[in-house]
C-alpha cells in the first residue's frame, strides 16, 4: 500500500487530507469542511474549538466516521476508512474507536456493565477481565456497575461512557462536548480522568468543546472558522485559549 | 386547537397511515357487512314483488290466520276465486283487477319432458307484469308464451307446438297441444323464476285446471286515476267479506314487499347478526391498534405538548387537541372504509351477476344505515381508543419542555381494578366453561367463552410481556442483537400488551375454530364409524339381484377396497329381513373387525334387544340365533352361510331359485376419498348396478358431507377473522415502525458504537418476531383450550370426544404470524438502518 501522505502514517492516530463537506444544495449550499489538513499525534489529548457553525462537530464525525466527507482522505491508525463501505466502517468504529458524547450515551435497556462491554459484545470479542477492573476502578464506577442508566447520575453516567471508550483500546476516543451536561465539579473529574487516560495509558484523545475551561485541559487546542483550521495552541491555559477565541471573534 | 390538530396531521401524516388502515378495514367490514343486508333486500324487492311492482292494491290470502282459526278446511274462508275477483271488480273506484293464477304444468317439447309454471297473463298494462320480446300474447286456449331463458335453453321459438298436461285436483289427466304465440322476458321473481314460465290465456287455464273453481295466489287491482287508496281498502274488505272470505290482506305493493321480504329472508337476519359478531371483533382489534399508536405519538410529541403549555395552553385544550386528531383521523378513515367497502360489494356483486345465474338479479344497495352506523362506529372506537392517551398528554407538566428527552422506563401499573375484573371474569368464565363442557350445554359453555375471554385480555399485562421477556432471554442465543430486541420488546409493557392482545384475540378466535372443527370431525368419525359399521351400502328396496359381472367391475372401481354380496334368506319373528354372507368377505368390509358373526350368530342393529332372535329361513324352517349387537342403528341382520344353512335351512342354491331372491351390497372404499370422488364413485356403482343413486348410501357419505359442512364453515369463519388477524398484523408494523421513531438516537447510538446495518435490522426483526411469535403462541394455547371445551360441550350431547388436533393448521397460523410479523418490521427497519448514525445522535 502506497500513501502519498507527507509522514509516516504511524506517528499519527488521524490524519486527515483535504477534507471537505458540503451540505444542502443551491441557496441552501453550506460548506462546512473547506479542505482540511489535519493530523492528530499519538497519546495526545486534543480539543477541537471554535464558534457556533465553524465545522468543529462536523469535521470530528467526518474523523470518526460517523458521517461521510464529500472529499479527502482520512487514515485511521494507518486504515484508509475513507473508501470503507458501511459494515466496514461499523466494524472500524467498534474496534478503533471509542466515544463519549454530550448525552444519551447509553442504552436505556442496558445496566452500566453491559454498556461499557457493548462494543466489544458487538464484535463477538471476550474482555480482558484486568483491564476492565482497572478502568473501573479507575473511574470509581465498582458499585454501579449492575444500575440502569436512569439509575445513575449524569457524572456517573458519563464516567461509564468513558470507560466504555477505553475498554477496547482504540485508536483514538472521540469527546463531543462530554462535559456539556455536567456541573463544574463533575466536569472537571471527568476532564480529569480523560487527561490522564492519556499520560498513564497513552490514550488518544479528540474532543469537540466550546468550553475554555474543558479546553485547557487538552495538550493542544485547533482553532476552527467557517470550516477551516485557523490556529493551534500548545499546552493551553483558560487564559490563553479565551484569549484566542476572542481572537477569532466568538 | 383545530388548527393545530391540523398541522399535526399534515406534519406527522405518515405517522397515522397504519392507524388509518386500521380503522379502514374494521369500517370497512362492518359497513360491508350491512351492504350485504340491505343488497339482498333490495334484491328481493326487485324479484318477489315483480309481479304487483305497478298495481294500486294487492289482495292476497292470509294463510297463518286460516290456521290459527282452524279454518284451514274450509276453502270458501280464505281462497280467492272468480267471486272474490267480481266482488272486488264491483267496488266503486276500482279500473281493473286481475287475478294471477298459477298451475304446474308438464311440457313436452322436442321429446323431452320438463316442468313450467304457468300464469295468466293481465289485459290490463297496469297490471301487468309480464313483458313481450317477440310474438304476442296468448289468446284462447291453443296458445303460450313461454320465457326467454328457457326458450333459448330449449331451443323453442314462436310457431313451435308443444304438448302441455297437468293433473288435477280430482286425479283426472289433461293435455293439450298448444302453440307457441310469443316470447316473454324471463321473470325475476324467486317464486317462479326457477322454471320454465309460460304465459296463458284465461281459457287455457279454466281447462287445464279442470271443473273445480280457481283459486289466484294474490289478486292485483287497478284504480280509477285520483282515488285514494288507503281509503279504498274499506270497500273492498267489506265486498270481499259479503262473499265470505275471512282471511285475506289488501295491501298496496309497497306494504305487501315489506311482508313479502319478511317472510322470505327470515335466514338473512341470522347471516347479518354472525357477520355482525365478526365485524365487532375486528372493530375491538381496530381500538386497540388506535389506542397504541396515539399513545406513542403522545409519548413523542410530549416536549412539543409541554412547549405548548408553557406557553399558555389549558390542559382540557392539549385534550382537546389529541381529540380532534383523533375524530379527524377517525372520521377519515372510516368514510375511506366505507368507500372501500362499497367499491369491494359493487365489485363482487359485478361477479356474482356475471358468473353465478341464479344471481343475475343480484343489485347493490347501499342504505343511509350502511354509511351512517359505520362511520360513527369507527369515528367512536377511534375517540374512544384515543381517549387514554389523550389524558396522559393532558397531564404533561410545562417543565417537561426543559429537561431533556429522558428515557427512563415507563412502569406499567396495571389497574388493580381491572386486574381483579379480569380476575373474577376468567374465574366465572372458566367454571361455566368447564361445566358447560361436563353436561354437554353449549349455551353454558359459550357464555363461559363470552365471559372469559375479555378477562383473559384484561389479565393480558399481567402475563404477556413476562412471556415475551423469558422466550426472548431463551431464543436470543447470546447475541447483542438478540439480546437488546428481547429487552426492548417489552421496554414498554403496556404497549407490548395492546399489541400482542390485538393479534391474540384474531389468533385466539382462529385456531379455536381450527381445534373444534377438527375435533369436532374426529368426534363424528368415531361416532359414524360404530354406528355405520358398512362404508356403503348399495340397497335396492325394488329387490334385484346383481349379475356377477357387475359386481365383479365394482369390486375392481378406483377407490373400492372390498364388497360382501348378501342375500336375502329369510326374516326374523320381527319382521326384519335376514341376510345370508360369507364371513370372510364380511370380514373385509366392516369397520369393526370384531363383530363378525362366528357360526350361531345373527350381526344385528342397536334397535334389537334381549340375547336371541327367532328367525325364519325362506324354506321354512325356523332356528333360534345368538344376536351379536352393534352400535349401528341401521344394519340389515346378516348370518354366515354355514349358519343359514344349519339354522334355517337355507343355501346358495336353493336361495338362487326363490322368488324373493334379492341382494345387498356392503362396500369398503378407502378412507382418502373426497366429497367428489365419492359422488362420483356413487354415480357410477349405481350406473353399473343399474340402480337409483339414493340406493347407494352408507356412513361414508354421510361423513363426508359432515366434513364438507365443517369444513366450509372453518373457511368462512376463518376468511371473516383473518380481518382482525391482518388489523392486528398493521398493528404490529405500526408499533415497531413508531418504537423506531421514538427510538432514534438510541439506535443512532448504537450504529456509533459498532453495531452494523444488518444487526440493526435484525434487532427490530427479532422485536417483531417475539411479539407476534409470542402472541401467536398464547393465542394458539389459549384457542386450543377453548376449541377442545367447546367441541366438547357440543359433542357431549351425541356421545364421547375424540380429541383431535389439527398440529399442522395450528403451526400455520403461527408461521403466518411469525412470517407477517417479520414482514412488519422491513420497512421500520429499513428506515432506521437507513440513518447515519451522527443524523440520529443530532435529532432530538
Amino acid at each position: 500500500m502506497t500513501i502519498t501522505a507527507p509522514h509516516t502514517s504511524t506517528d499519527f492516530a488521524v490524519h486527515a487530507t483535504n477534507l471537505t463537506k458540503i451540505y444542502g444544495e443551491g441557496t441552501t449550499r453550506v460548506e462546512a469542511l473547506r479542505g482540511v489538513d489535519v493530523s492528530f499525534v499519538r497519546g495526545k489529548f486534543t480539543a477541537i474549538m471554535g464558534p457556533s457553525g465553524s465545522g468543529k462537530s462536523t469535521l470530528m464525525h467526518c474523523l470518526a466516521g460517523l458521517d461521510d466527507a464529500n472529499d479527502g482522505q482520512i487514515l485511521i491508525g494507518g486504515t484508509d476508512i475513507s473508501k470503507l463501505n458501511d459494515d466496514a466502517l461499523t466494524k472500524m468504529r467498534r474496534e478503533k474507536v471509542g466515544f463519549v458524547f454530550q448525552s444519551f450515551n447509553l442504552v436505556p435497556t442496558l445496566t452500566a456493565e453491559a454498556n461499557i462491554l457493548l462494543p466489544l459484545a458487538l464484535a463477538g470479542k471476550k474482555h480482558d477481565k484486568a483491564w476492565l477492573e482497572t478502568i473501573v476502578a479507575t473511574l470509581g464506577l465498582g458499585d454501579r456497575l449492575n444500575h440502569k442508566p436512569h439509575e445513575l447520575s449524569g457524572g456517573q453516567q458519563q464516567r461509564v461512557a468513558v470507560a466504555r471508550a477505553l475498554l477496547t483500546r482504540p485508536e483514538v476516543v472521540f469527546g463531543d462536548e462530554p462535559t456539556g451536561n455536567l456541573d463544574s465539579r463533575t466536569g472537571a473529574e471527568v476532564l480529569s480522568l480523560l487527561r490522564s487516560s492519556t499520560r498513564e495509558m497513552g490514550q488518544t484523545i479528540i474532543m469537540v468543546t466550546h468550553d475554555a475551561v474543558a479546553a485547557s485541559y487538552a495538550d493542544t487546542v485547533l482553532l476552527m472558522k467557517d470550516g477551516e483550521l485557523v490556529g493551534q495552541l500548545e499546552d493551553p491555559t483558560v487564559e490563553t485559549v479565551t484569549q484566542a477565541l476572542s481572537g477569532l471573534g466568538a | 386547537m383545530l388548527q393545530l390538530a391540523l398541522a399535526n396531521l399534515k406534519t406527522y401524516s405518515r405517522r397515522f397511515i397504519a392507524v388509518t388502515l386500521a380503522v379502514m378495514i374494521g369500517t370497512a367490514f362492518l359497513a360491508a357487512t350491512l351492504m350485504v343486508n340491505a343488497s339482498a333486500t333490495e334484491t328481493l324487492k326487485n324479484s318477489i314483488g315483480s309481479s304487483y311492482a305497478n298495481a294500486d292494491l294487492v289482495i292476497g290470502q292470509d294463510y297463518m290466520m286460516d290456521m290459527a282459526a282452524g279454518d284451514e278446511d274450509k276453502p270458501e274462508t280464505h281462497v280467492l276465486g272468480p267471486t272474490a275477483l267480481k266482488a272486488i271488480e264491483s267496488v266503486d273506484g276500482v279500473a281493473a283487477v286481475h287475478g294471477s293464477a298459477n298451475i304446474g304444468v308438464g311440457v313436452n317439447a322436442g321429446g323431452r319432458d320438463y316442468y313450467a309454471s304457468a300464469n295468466t297473463a293481465a289485459t290490463n298494462k297496469k297490471l301487468s307484469s309480464t313483458v313481450l320480446e317477440t310474438g304476442a300474447l296468448p289468446t284462447g286456449s291453443e296458445q303460450v308464451a313461454i320465457d326467454a331463458t328457457y326458450a333459448g335453453e330449449y331451443n323453442i321459438s314462436v310457431g313451435d307446438v308443444l304438448e302441455i298436461g297437468t293433473t288435477t285436483a280430482e286425479g283426472k289427466e289433461i293435455s293439450r297441444q298448444v302453440k307457441v304465440s310469443g316470447i316473454t322476458a324471463a321473470s325475476n321473481d324467486p317464486m317462479t323464476g326457477s322454471a320454465m314460465n309460460l304465459t296463458i290465456g284465461q281459457s287455457l287455464l279454466d281447462a287445464l285446471s279442470g271443473p273445480g273453481e280457481t283459486s289466484y295466489g294474490s289478486i292485483v287491482v287497478a284504480a280509477r286515476d285520483g282515488i285514494d287508496l288507503q281509503g279504498l281498502k274499506a270497500p273492498i274488505t267489506s265486498a270481499l267479506e259479503g262473499t265470505g272470505l275471512k282471511y285475506f290482506q289488501v295491501n298496496t305493493p309497497d306494504e305487501q314487499i315489506v311482508k313479502d321480504i319478511a317472510a322470505f329472508s327470515g335466514g338473512n337476519d341470522q347471516l347479518t347478526i354472525v357477520l355482525l359478531v365478526f365485524a365487532l371483533i375486528a372493530l375491538v382489534v381496530t381500538g386497540l391498534v388506535v389506542m397504541n399508536t396515539f399513545a406513542v405519538l403522545i409519548a413523542q410529541r410530549t416536549r412539543e405538548l409541554a412547549l405548548m403549555r408553557t406557553l399558555g395552553a389549558l390542559r382540557a385544550q392539549i385534550r382537546s387537541s389529541v381529540l380532534i386528531e383523533a375524530l379527524l383521523v377517525g372520521l377519515l378513515a372510516s368514510a375511506a372504509g366505507v368507500l372501500l367497502a362499497t367499491g369491494i360489494m359493487a365489485a363482487l356483486i359485478k361477479v356474482l351477476v356475471a358468473t353465478v345465474p341464479e344471481m343475475s338479479i343480484a343489485t347493490l344497495a347501499v342504505n343511509p344505515q350502511a354509511v351512517i352506523v359505520p362511520i360513527v362506529a369507527g369515528t367512536a372506537i377511534t375517540l374512544v381508543a384515543a381517549w387514554m392517551p389523550a389524558r396522559k398528554a393532558m397531564l404533561v407538566s410545562p417543565l417537561a419542555a426543559l429537561r431533556p428527552a429522558d428515557d427512563a422506563a415507563v412502569g406499567n401499573k396495571a389497574g388493580k381494578v381491572r386486574i381483579v375484573f379480569g380476575a373474577l371474569l376468567v374465574a366465572a368464565g372458566a367454571a361455566a366453561l368447564a361445566y358447560g363442557a361436563a353436561e354437554g350445554d353449549i349455551l353454558i359453555a359459550f357464555g363461559g367463552g363470552v365471559l372469559s375471554f375479555p378477562g383473559v385480555l384484561m389479565l393480558g399485562s399481567l402475563f404477556l410481556p413476562k412471556t415475551v421477556s423469558a422466550i426472548g432471554a431463551l431464543t436470543s442465543g447470546g447475541t447483542v442483537p438478540g439480546k437488546l430486541a428481547s429487552l426492548n420488546a417489552v421496554r414498554n409493557p403496556g404497549r407490548t400488551t395492546a399489541t400482542a392482545t390485538a393479534l391474540l384475540i384474531g389468533v385466539t378466535l382462529v385456531s379455536m375454530m381450527m381445534v373444534g372443527a377438527q375435533t369436532a370431525k374426529a368426534s363424528l368419525d368415531a361416532a359414524l364409524g360404530s354406528e355405520y359399521l358398512v362404508d356403503v351400502e348399495v340397497n335396492d328396496y325394488s329387490g334385484t339381484t346383481f349379475p356377477a359381472e357387475s359386481l365383479a367391475k365394482v369390486k375392481a372401481m378406483n377407490g373400492v377396497q372390498d364388497l360382501a354380496e348378501l342375500t336375502a334368506v329369510g326374516s326374523s319373528k320381527s319382521g326384519q329381513e335376514l341376510f345370508a354372507t360369507d364371513p370372510g368377505s364380511l370380514n373385509s368390509v366392516l369397520n369393526n373387525g370384531s363383530q363378525v358373526p362366528a357360526a350361531g350368530q345373527v350381526l344385528v342393529s342397536s334397535n334389537n334387544e334381549g340375547k336371541t332372535m327367532e328367525a325364519t329361513g325362506f324354506g321354512g324352517k325356523t332356528g333360534t340365533l345368538e344376536m351379536l349387537i352393534t352400535e349401528s342403528n341401521a344394519l340389515q341382520p346378516a348370518v354366515g352361510w354355514d349358519t343359514a344353512t344349519s339354522m334355517l335351512g337355507v343355501t346358495r342354491e336353493s336361495v338362487a331359485k326363490d322368488a324373493n331372491a334379492r341382494t345387498v351390497l356392503w362396500l369398503k372404499v378407502d378412507d382418502s376419498l373426497g366429497n367428489a370422488e365419492l359422488r362420483t364413485l356413487q354415480a357410477d356403482i349405481a350406473d353399473e348396478l343399474n340402480v337409483e343413486e339414493y340406493a347407494v348410501g352408507g356412513g361414508v357419505m354421510e361423513k363426508q358431507m359432515f366434513n364438507t359442512v365443517i369444513d366450509m364453515l372453518l373457511m368462512i369463519v376463518s376468511g371473516l377473522l383473518a380481518v382482525a388477524v391482518l388489523i392486528a398484523l398493521i398493528g404490529v408494523a405500526n408499533t415497531l415502525s413508531l418504537s423506531v421513531l421514538e427510538r432514534t438516537r438510541e439506535n443512532s447510538l448504537l450504529r456509533a458504537l459498532g453495531l452494523t446495518r444488518g444487526q440493526l435490522k435484525k434487532m427490530l426483526a427479532t422485536e417483531a418476531v417475539l411479539i407476534g411469535g409470542v402472541a401467536a403462541l398464547l393465542g394458539v394455547l389459549l384457542g386450543s383450550a377453548y376449541g377442545l371445551l367447546g367441541a366438547q360441550s357440543v359433542m357431549g350431547a351425541f356421545g364421547a370426544m375424540s380429541v383431535s388436533i389439527p398440529w399442522l393448521q395450528l403451526a400455520g397460523v403461527i408461521a403466518v404470524s411469525v412470517v407477517a410479523a417479520l414482514a412488519a418490521s422491513i420497512v421500520p427497519a429499513r428506515r432506521a438502518a437507513k440513518l447515519a448514525p451522527v443524523q440520529g445522535l443530532a435529532s432530538e
